[in-house]
Order: structure tokens, then sequence, then C-alpha cells
């Protein structure tokens, strides 16, 4: 664990995995994080697998515990009034909260920056969705795959010409709406830290993807009259940066490798033997770009007749960047992922998976620990007693449904 | 203290920055746009790939587009390191910075001098970030690497397919990158945030391989759990069926549509006016839908193809339904609810005015600034000097004659 926020209380109010996200890696970073769920269901990733077995449990799910473990799971009606009275006391007590409402909703919980201000003036409201809480379609619905092609990401980036875009995996677009969050808390801490305010911060992922991702390399050249290019079935040909790039076919697979910088090329040609074709441009990217056609060709008939094995340790040898594909399962044996301890143990109820640690390591860490992924409800006794209601108290809101 | 308008929250802190290619210059302006001074150590016969790659701002070589975009509101100097002077005056920069990012190959910063260790002997607050593809240890860590390379030992670039094929396509860019640069920078004010109770900084070491190891946590659960190796993902999401990208009128024009619920099932087919008798009866729930994932998409299909994606959007959400028009760059870069977000600003670059990305987190009372286009390799220089060692303009000149700094 990184001690960073030690002492800090962040409350999520969010689903799936963009809020999740963020309330993770604050978790990671030595933040407490109390996550408030509904009170029926739960965060609604705990629907979503893998399970073990197949069997749905909402405590053993895959997807919620990858984003959640290491929270405390209080369950609050925050959309009734006494639900919401409680979830106050809880804010009160709060330096960030973490919430993925649209602006009509962040109304109804009063959680915009007049009415906040007042009430908790040293508060960080932090929210991610899809569409933002400013512009004409802040309050358009959304999930991970409609904000990402909103952005024209699998347009751009993936998928076959003249087929349908695809979405980057891993619900990418929220991942990295979250991480924008995290980071925008942080600066926002910062600025408390000089004046002792709080404030409001809207992230939403379209923007983030279109704004980070999508415009690389790609929008000033687009206003400048440039084409702004297309997916295609090669990396390669839509990079459209530097060559030799992409994916190489092999005797046995395929390799992923990128021949980018000029002494990488060098290296490249060299242990292609030197052949007579090199010698037809300079070294240049700019150069190498012009013969694309000839360079992929004459790279593809040189790694189809090998093995994927042979080809990356041959060409990495020699510093040219070049990756064999693995699997889930290859990935959990990874000599490298083993020497580095990457992984660290979940506990589900009673059973105990491996899950990615934090990708960082800080001299000032303290060892490497586990987690656990919280059941429903699981601390909501324990954070009504610390806000100082008494179980009478408790016990109605319990028999009322509110929690 | 208060806080005045114009402000920034990150004003006031110092950092080196050896952050190259996408992830590197993409940490360093998360950190600038929010009004850290953020000094880039360049040198013109070694110019970052970013700055090397086309295409470029109206043709001029060393003007990519690549970097106008993630350099934006850093500063450049120009200081040759592999001079014993030029490594020596990026010391003295060092000791006196807040923070020093580096994704230099692992052992680089040490060989120049720039070990944690030694840094941290005469400046104890000093946070520094080394990133690099697989990390500072394990038998991966002298690898070379780009985005693509760590996301195909992960396990997150072959999940990339459409689902009919069950054959990866390649995603065309280092789409793990940017989370790198956002981790990098969040992880960097998290450490300065601790050193103002305890006045130490840190050292961090983050490895982009294991990040994108990240992305892939369901999978490798799945594995654990059930013995299975995930195929390809293409659109699909567990919670919503369907969940994908139809064709709509119109060249390489589609509408992505998710569905979280029978309800907006209907209201999906009575805004494509699919008469009551072509609507079957199985595929009124989730769970049918999801059995037949090939005949809901074929039905839904077949009626956004006449339809114009835009308008068929709107009156979706009109309907309560999640879609977006599906389209390309051309698109984004003109939607009006981007504009209306400052999604791009316009820079002014030696060139000429430049559009290029704004803030996209949007902080309510320090909010972010994009002030300064793309710096030339050196730009800064003799300010930095200046400023930042105390050198008078004689010292700056005679660095300059014999070769060790370059002021463009």
């Amino acid at each position: 664990m990184t001690a960073y926020l030690d002492g800090l209380l962040v409350v999520e109010l969010g689903e799936g995995v963009a809020v999740p996200h963020a309330g993770k890696l604050l978790r990671q970073m030595g933040a407490r994080v109390v996550k408030v769920e509904p009170p029926d269901r739960g965060d609604i990733a705990r629907r979503v697998g893998p399970f073990p077995g197949d069997t749905p449990d909402r405590d053993a799910s895959g997807a919620f515990m990858h984003r959640n473990a290491g929270k405390e799971s209080v369950t609050l009606d925050v959309d009734c009034a006494t639900g919401r009275w409680v979830f106050d006391e809880l804010l009160a007590r709060a330096d960030v909260l973490l919430h993925d409402r649209p602006p009509s909703r962040s109304k109804a919980l009063r959680l915009t920056g007049e009415s906040l201000a007042e009430r908790f003036p040293r508060l960080i409201v932090t929210s991610v969705t899809g569409f933002g809480q400013a512009g004409p379609k802040a309050e358009w619905k959304s999930t991970d795959l409609v904000a990402t092609h909103a952005a024209g990401i699998g347009h751009r980036f993936i998928g076959d010409p003249g087929r349908r875009p695809l979405r980057p995996a891993g619900s990418y677009g929220d991942v990295l709406g979250g991480l924008l969050a995290a980071q925008a808390v942080l600066v926002a801490l910062r600025a408390r830290a000089r004046d002792g305010q709080g404030q409001v911060i809207d992230v939403s992922t379209q923007e983030a993807l279109a704004s980070m991702v999508l415009s690389y390399g790609v929008v000033s050249n687009f206003h400048q009259g440039g084409d702004p290019g297309t997916r295609s079935s090669s990396l390669n040909r839509t990079l459209r940066t530097s060559t030799p790039a992409g994916r190489f076919p092999c005797k046995d697979g395929w390799v992923q490798l990128s021949a980018l910088e000029d002494g990488q090329w060098r290296a490249f040609v060299d242990i292609l033997g030197n052949p007579d074709w090199a010698t037809l441009f300079d070294a240049s990217a700019l150069s190498r770009l012009q013969y694309i056609d000839l360079i992929t060709t004459q790279v593809e008939e040189w790694t189809r007749p090998r093995t994927v094995a042979e080809v990356q340790s041959l060409l990495s040898s020699r510093g040219v960047p070049c990756a064999i594909h693995q699997s889930a399962r290859e990935v959990l044996e990874d000599p490298h992922v083993r020497a580095r301890d990457a992984f660290v143990p979940v506990r589900a109820g009673a059973a105990t998976w491996r899950l990615p640690g934090p990708p960082w390591r800080a001299a000032s860490d303290g060892p490497r620990e586990g987690a656990v992924s919280p059941a429903l409800s699981a601390s909501t006794h324990a954070v009504l007693r610390e806000l100082g209601l008494a179980e009478s108290e408790i016990e109605d809101l319990r028999r009322a449904g509110v929690i | 203290m208060s806080i005045e308008p114009g402000d920034r929250p990150l004003g006031g802190l110092f950092v080196l920055s050896f952050g190259w290619v996408w992830a590197g210059s993409v940490a360093g302006h998360m950190l600038a746009d929010f009004g850290a001074t953020v000094v880039r150590v360049e040198w013109p016969a070694r110019p970052d790939l970013i700055r090397t790659v086309g295409p470029t701002l109206k043709g001029v070589a060393s003007e990519s587009f690549y970097a106008h975009q993630t350099y934006r509101n850093q500063l450049s100097c120009a200081i040759d390191v592999g001079s014993e002077q030029g490594r020596a005056l990026v010391r003295d920069l060092a000791r006196r910075a807040d923070v020093l990012l580096e994704n230099m190959r692992p052992g680089t910063a040490a060989r120049l001098g720039l070990g944690y260790d030694e840094l941290a002997a005469t400046n104890p607050g000093l946070v520094m970030l080394s990133m690099s593809g697989f990390g500072q240890s394990g038998p991966y860590r002298d690898l070379p690497s780009y985005g693509n390379i760590t996301a195909s030992f992960a396990g997150y670039e072959g999940l990339h397919g459409y689902p009919e094929d069950d054959t990866p396509v390649p995603v065309n860019q280092a789409i793990t990158d940017p989370l790198n640069g956002v981790l990098a920078a969040t992880l960097i004010l998290g450490a300065i945030y601790r050193r103002e109770a305890t006045g130490r900084g840190d050292y961090i070491e983050l490895s982009q391989f294991e990040q994108a190891v990240d992305l892939i946590g369901p999978e490798l659960l799945d594995f654990q759990m059930n013995g299975r190796v995930s195929g390809v993902q293409g659109n699909a999401d567990p919670l919503a069926e369907p969940s994908d990208v139809f064709p709509c009128a119109g060249t390489d024009a589609w509408i992505a549509i998710a569905i979280t619920g029978d309800a907006e099932w209907q209201s999906l087919l009575d805004v494509l006016a699919v008469p009551m008798d072509a609507r079957p009866p199985d595929l009124a729930t989730g769970f049918g839908r999801w059995q037949d994932r090939g005949r809901t998409a074929e039905l839904v299909a077949l009626h956004t193809r006449a339809r114009d994606a835009g308008r068929l959007a709107a009156a979706l959400q009109e309907a309560g339904v999640a879609a977006y028009a599906a389209l390309g760059p051309a698109h984004v870069f003109a939607d009006p609810h981007l504009a209306a977000r400052s999604t791009w600003v316009t820079v002014d670059h030696a060139l000429g005015p430049e559009v290029i990305s704004g803030v996209p987190a949007k902080l309510s009372r320090t909010p972010g600034a994009v002030t300064r286009a793309c710096p030339a390799i050196g730009a800064d220089t003799r300010d930095v000097l200046r400023v930042h060692l105390g050198l008078d303009d004689a010292a700056i000149g005679a660095l300059a004659a014999s070769g060790v700094i370059h002021q463009a």
C-alpha cells in the first residue's frame, strides 16, 4: 500500500467501471473509500461475471472485486429524504465525493456548486459521466460503448475498413475517465491545501477520449486540411507516423513489432541482412513512410517463415521493440509477472484470487498487500455508528429499507 | 492563504522532465495544464521520436502534430547530456526540482547521474517517477517497448476483434499510453501531497505492462474461476443486449446503441418504427436477445440502415435509449456538444494559430488552461538557466559557445 492519501475519506457513489476505477486508484494510494450502494441490488457490477463456476453471486463477481477490493460497502438509498440526511452526515466528514449522476440527478442530490460550497466548503465533488455535467447533451444516456463511439475511437482506430467500428476492450473509456477524475482530485487537493476550499470537478468520458486519444496527431492536422485517417486492418498503414509497425504473421502466430526510431530501423535492416531494397531510401521515419508498402511486404516475407519466439528474441536483443501476443492464461504464468510479484491475493467470501496489484512501486511503500472484496453492506452498521447513529436509529433505517 | 482568480493550482511546482513519446509527454502536460513549470530537457541532435514523425504542421519537418498535441504548456531547455558539463547542469536543475519525471530506458537516469538516491541526498523533498515498459526490475526490464508492445505481452491487445470472426484485429494506436501518462501525473501529485506533511519526497517506478495487465482483470479471473480463456470482445457489454454499432445512411456512417433494459428495447423498436407483427416475442427479454445475438443485431441493422445517424441518435435519446452517432474524426471535431465544453482550443504557434485539445477535466474553481503551444527545442533554455540556476548572461553565453546548451 502506498500511503500518500492516508487519513483521507473518499465517498464513492458510482457503479460499473468509471467511478469505481477512480475510487480504486485513490484507495491504492492510501485513502479510505466508503462505497455507497443501492440497498436492493448493490453496484450493478455485482451482476457481472465472471463468477466462480459460472454461478451468479453478488459477493463473488469478478468484475466487481477487480475494482472494489479494499473499499467499505455501505448500502443507502440516497434518493429518499432520510437516506439523503444520512448521506449528508457522511459528506460532512468526507474529503472527496466521487459520483456518476447526470446534471438533473446531481441537482436532486444538491451536489452542484453553490449548494455544496455552502454546506460542505471543503468537499471535492467529482463526477464521471458519459457526456459531463455541462453542454447540450449532458443529460444523454451513455455506456462505455456509447461514449467511446461518440468520441470516434472505434471509427478511427479499431476494426476493418467497411465493417463496423469496434470499441477498445476492458472498458477503456471508463478507465480513462476514472483515472482523469483521480488526477483532477489530486489537483484540487493541492488547491485546498492552500485555502481550505473544495470545488466541483466535471469529467466526461466522451470528452476524455476525444481530447486525449482521438486528437493525438490528428486534430491539428485536420484543421490544417489534413486527412484525419480511418481504421485499418494494419497498424502500419493507419498510424502513418513511421514504419514498420503493427502485427506481422509468423509460422505459428503473430508478433507485434514497432521499428519506429531511425536507430531501431537500422538495427532491423542489419538483422534482415542489409538487403538491396533497403538502400532505396534513407533511414529517417519520414523517408521510410514513402515506402510503406514495400517495407511492409518485405518485413512480412521475412517474418512469415519464422516462429514467433525466434522473431521476438532476435529483434528484442537488438533493441527493436517486438512482442508476442499472450492470453490471460499466459499472463498468469508469465515469469516477469512472477518475478515482480505483480499479483496480490484478493479475498471474496471464502475464496482467494490473484488480481493485479498497483502497477507501481514506491520506495516508501509498506509490504505489498492483498485486499478483501466487500460483501454488499458489510460496513453499513460500522459506518453508521461512526456517524453517531444509535442502534435503534439504524434498526429503523433498516426496517424502512433505507439501508 | 487565498486563491485569486488566475492562480494556478500547481503554480510553484518545478518539474524536470525526461518524459518521451506519448506516455511521457502526457504525464508532463497533465501537470503543466494546471500551472506546474514543466521543463523538458531536450537536444536537437537527439529529438524525441514524436518530434520526428509525420504528418507535420505546414510540412515543416520538425513540427510534428504529435508533439504539438502533448508538448503544450511545457518548456524546452536544450542541454547536451552527452557532455559532462551538460550532465552537471541537469544535475543542478534536479537538485532544485520538486519533481523529476523520466521514461528513459531503465538504468539511463542513473548513468546520467540522475539516480534517485544520489539526488535525494541533497534534495530529500524530490519526487522522482520512472516509467518504463516493464518496470525497473524483472526479466523483461530491458526489453525495448512501446504501448502496443506492452499491451500485447499483457493480453490486452488480443482482446480486440469481431466476435463473429474470433480473430484479433490490431488497434491502430498505442492507446494504453495516455492511461500511463495520467497515472504517472496522479502518483506524482500523491507524493507531493504527502510531502506537505512529511517533508520527504519519494521514488516511484511505474510499469506500463502492469497497467495494461490491470485492464484484463475480469479475464484473469475467468481463467482462475472457470478455466476459460476469453475471446475477442467486439462491442459487447455484459449489461446491455444489444450493445453494438449499426449501419446508417451514408458512407461509413454508424450508430452506437446500448439497450440496458427490456422497456428500452421496446422504445428502440418504436423509434425504428418496427411493426408490432415484426417484433419477435422471444427477443423481448434481455436473455432472449443475448441467446440470439445474431438475429437481434440483424433486426436492428435492418431498420437503422436507411436512417441518418445523428437524427436517429437524438430520437433514441429522446425515448430514453443510450445512443450516439458513431462517425469519423471530422464529425467528432465538429460536435457541438464538445464545442460547448471547450474540448478544443486555439493556441498561437510561431507558424500560425493551431487547434489542439483543451483540458479535459473541468475544475470549477481552479481550472486548467492551455496557455502555450509546443515549444521549439531549446526555446526556453536561457530563461530556465537564469531563473532556476541563477546563471547570468555571460555564463549562459559561455555554455552556448562551448556547445553544451542550445537556445532556439
